[in-house]
């Protein structure tokens, strides 16, 4: 940052937008907004509820959308050119639970068909992905 | 013939009369019996949740005092640890000490003897003491000097608001229709609770009976036992207190909770859906998936199919020149163009470089790789939300905020911002600041809001005007940006006949959003305004231009009316 606008940014008091609480001089010239921040426990809230008032959603299906918009929050999937990425580290992240619950996996499954539908996602990728999954199965059913 | 068939007629009559006689002492017999009845399985049924209460009141109270006695343990161990030699508390220890320093310990060396002292306290506000004497065997002063608090300013009124990154409708249950609301008046001092002559508040719903248990297994009992007649319901009305039809309805519901409850407990409540075929099992994702967010949520509402296609000559495409300027015009239902896919499209497949099949008046750029100058969303100024030059598909992440992407038409949508603060506005209230210098035209940020239909912002609207403090912001013919509950901080910048930036409501991906852009080159740490663009009637007493003066920053809080872009 120019010493120029450090020189103007030390001449002002300036507040955090959240708590009016004056900011201190180190917070005002870091580069990272604390408070450009979605709230993430009140946004997952949010997606819950909404998900909820749905009567014909079975909970699985519920639970795999909760999932799938969490995720998409939380890892900025923006545009179209995302999603085949998006797929596959979902299916890295959540792959233990999915394999522990049928339903939730084909949830999964069944999203994934649709997001190839749309042209969203791609037969490779798709592909991968069930390979990730198997690989989560084959190590569960492992020795036990 | 006809004589026999009277007499026919007439004993048939009579027997009739006879059963309808017989049938009524029946009925009233049997009224009574259910009516004994009920009240009997009432009181069982009340006598059951006493001793059910009762209980419960035991099991808490003992949980209660272990909790307590833990505590109440806890306090008194500490207390015997800080017990100093003399054993006594060693607060009120401290505290006498404290007292005798600062009266001398005369007390101790008078003795048990007279103890005439007194004491006395100066003040000497020039010198900032407090002086303290007591006289006795030795009198003794102590100085005490006063402690200056630096005075600090109030800050302006500050109302809680949540951060949206992205524009957010409005939930039904936020709306202010129907519910009371309190403002501060500034003149009287005063909070006082806002009503209007035309307000609509709506009548109160007939409140709906909530069902206890114990009323369920009343009307359950009684309808296994009685059946579901008139009678039996009107009997059960003396007990519960619904209407007729309520009750009617919550039998059949207690019914069928019964059957369900009798039936198969292993059947799976959730199935596999491999019977299904594949268009039912993606029925929940198909409604539920918006196409452009890319997750499941509520669909904008289910009016936009009727506007998928350019509307006829007039349609905003055509007579349009391609920018996303949104003008006003009265009277034409404008409503956005949505890639929403409705239920009754086949879905589309189609590989990515064929560009997809829209419906309506946005129509995607081809472009092959990066978009750039020559882009026709670039010239008609939409976003696009292809992603450009992601032919591989090879991606170890999404590229970060910042990262450096340079399609022109991505700003919005990735959300690469300049960093606001807030600050004391020199002109009135709060005012945002930009961190960064920027150069003329630079993009700054978005101002999000909820968006709320232009009749709930109407009624916002006369809330904050009276307060002189309005973040409404209008969008398009459908919707109006509300900042004041939920927002981000380019709310706080305020407005100005000579701003230093502008606002412009961009087409981003299908929606209508609101970009702040650097109208000169701003250096760091200026407080950014903009012309909020009120219409001649709307404009707020302190926007109004003042006349003769060459400098037309005036006053301000927030806005009133609302605020447009042009």
């Amino acid at each position: 940052m120019l010493s120029g606008s450090r020189q103007l940014l030390q001449k002002r008091q300036f507040f955090h937008s959240h708590r009016s609480q004056p900011m201190a001089l180190e917070q005002v010239f870091s580069d990272r907004d604390s408070e450009d921040e979605v709230d993430d426990d009140i946004a997952d809230f949010e997606d819950r509820r909404m998900l909820d008032d749905f009567v014909d959603v079975t909970k699985d299906e519920k639970q795999i959308m909760h999932m799938w918009n969490s995720f998409v929050r939380k890892q900025r999937v923006l545009a179209d050119g995302h999603v085949p990425w998006a797929c596959e580290a979902f299916s890295r992240l959540h792959g233990q639970q999915l394999v522990q619950n049928t339903a939730l996996l084909w949830g999964w499954r069944f999203f994934m068909i649709k997001l190839w539908n749309h042209s969203l996602l791609d037969g490779r990728t798709m592909n991968t992905c069930n390979i990730i999954l198997q690989g989560f199965q084959d190590g569960s059913s492992g020795p036990k | 013939m006809a004589s026999l068939s009277k007499t026919s007629d007439s004993s048939l009559q009579r027997s009739k009369r006879l059963d309808q006689g017989m049938g009524r002492e029946a009925a009233t017999a049997s009224v009574v019996a259910i009516h004994s009845k009920l009240a009997q399985l009432k009181r069982e049924i009340q006598s059951g949740r006493l001793a059910y209460i009762k209980e419960k009141v035991e099991a808490n109270r003992k949980v209660l005092q272990r909790h307590t006695c833990a505590l109440f343990d806890a306090a008194a161990a500490a207390e015997v640890a800080s017990r100093g030699t003399e054993g006594c508390n060693v607060l009120s220890q401290r505290a006498a000490e404290g007292q005798s320093r600062l009266m001398g310990s005369d007390l101790d060396r008078n003795g048990m003897g007279e103890r005439e002292v007194v004491y006395a306290q100066e003040e000497n506000l020039s010198a900032g003491t407090l002086v303290l004497s007591s006289s006795g065997c030795a009198t003794q002063k102590t100085v005490v000097k006063f402690v200056k608090l630096p005075l600090v300013d109030r800050i302006p009124p500050y109302t809680t608001w949540i951060f949206l990154d992205k524009n957010q409708r409005m939930a039904e249950d936020q709306s202010v229709f129907g519910r009371r609301r309190i403002y501060y008046d500034q003149d009287g001092n005063e909070a006082l609770v806002w009503s209007d002559s035309d307000d609509e508040i709506p009548e109160p719903e007939e409140e709906k009976h909530l069902f206890t248990e114990g009323e369920d297994q009343l009307i359950w009992k009684a309808t296994q036992e009685y059946g579901l007649s008139q009678e039996v319901v009107n009997i059960l009305c003396q007990f519960v207190d619904a209407t007729p039809s309520e009750i009617e309805e919550r039998s059949k519901i207690i019914f069928e909770k019964n059957e369900k409850r009798s039936g198969s407990p292993d059947r799976i409540e959730s199935q596999l859906p491999l019977d299904k075929t594949i268009d039912i099992v993606l029925d929940s994702f198909d409604n539920l998936f918006c196409r452009r967010c890319l997750i499941e949520k509520q669909p904008y509402g289910f009016e936009l199919d009727k506007n998928k296609r350019p509307c006829g000559d007039q349609c905003y495409l055509r007579d349009m020149a391609p920018r996303t300027r949104i003008c006003r015009r009265r009277g034409r239902n404008r409503k956005l163009k949505y890639t929403w896919k409705s239920a009754g499209h086949p879905t589309v497949r189609k590989s990515l470089g064929d560009g997809k099949r829209w419906y309506t008046q946005y129509t995607p750029c081809g472009c092959q790789q990066m978009c750039g100058k020559d882009c026709p969303c670039v010239e008609n100024g939409t976003c696009c939300e292809k992603y450009c030059g992601r032919g591989d598909g090879s991606l170890g992440e999404p590229p970060a905020r910042g990262d450096g992407y340079q399609c022109g038409n991505m700003k919005l949508l990735l959300k690469q911002q300049q960093r606001i603060l807030l600050g004391r506005s020199d002109i009135a209230g709060w005012g945002a600041f930009i961190k960064n210098p920027v150069h003329k035209h630079d993009y700054l940020g978005e101002y999000t809001g909820e968006l709320i239909s232009h009749k709930e912002a109407d009624r916002r609207g006369k809330i904050y005007d009276l307060e002189n403090s309005s973040f409404l912001f209008d969008l398009n013919d459908q919707y109006v940006l509300d900042a004041y509950r939920k927002g981000d901080k380019l709310k706080f910048a305020n407005h100005s006949y000579s701003p230093n930036c502008y606002a412009k409501v961009m087409l981003v991906a299908g929606d209508h959003r609101v970009g702040i852009y650097a109208n000169e080159h701003i250096e760091a740490s200026e407080e950014l305004f903009y012309d909020y663009r009120y219409g001649p009637d709307q404009t707020p007493a302190w926007a109004k231009k003042l006349e003769g003066s060459k400098k037309d920053v005036v006053p301000v809080s927030h806005r009133r009316a609302r605020k447009v872009a042009r």
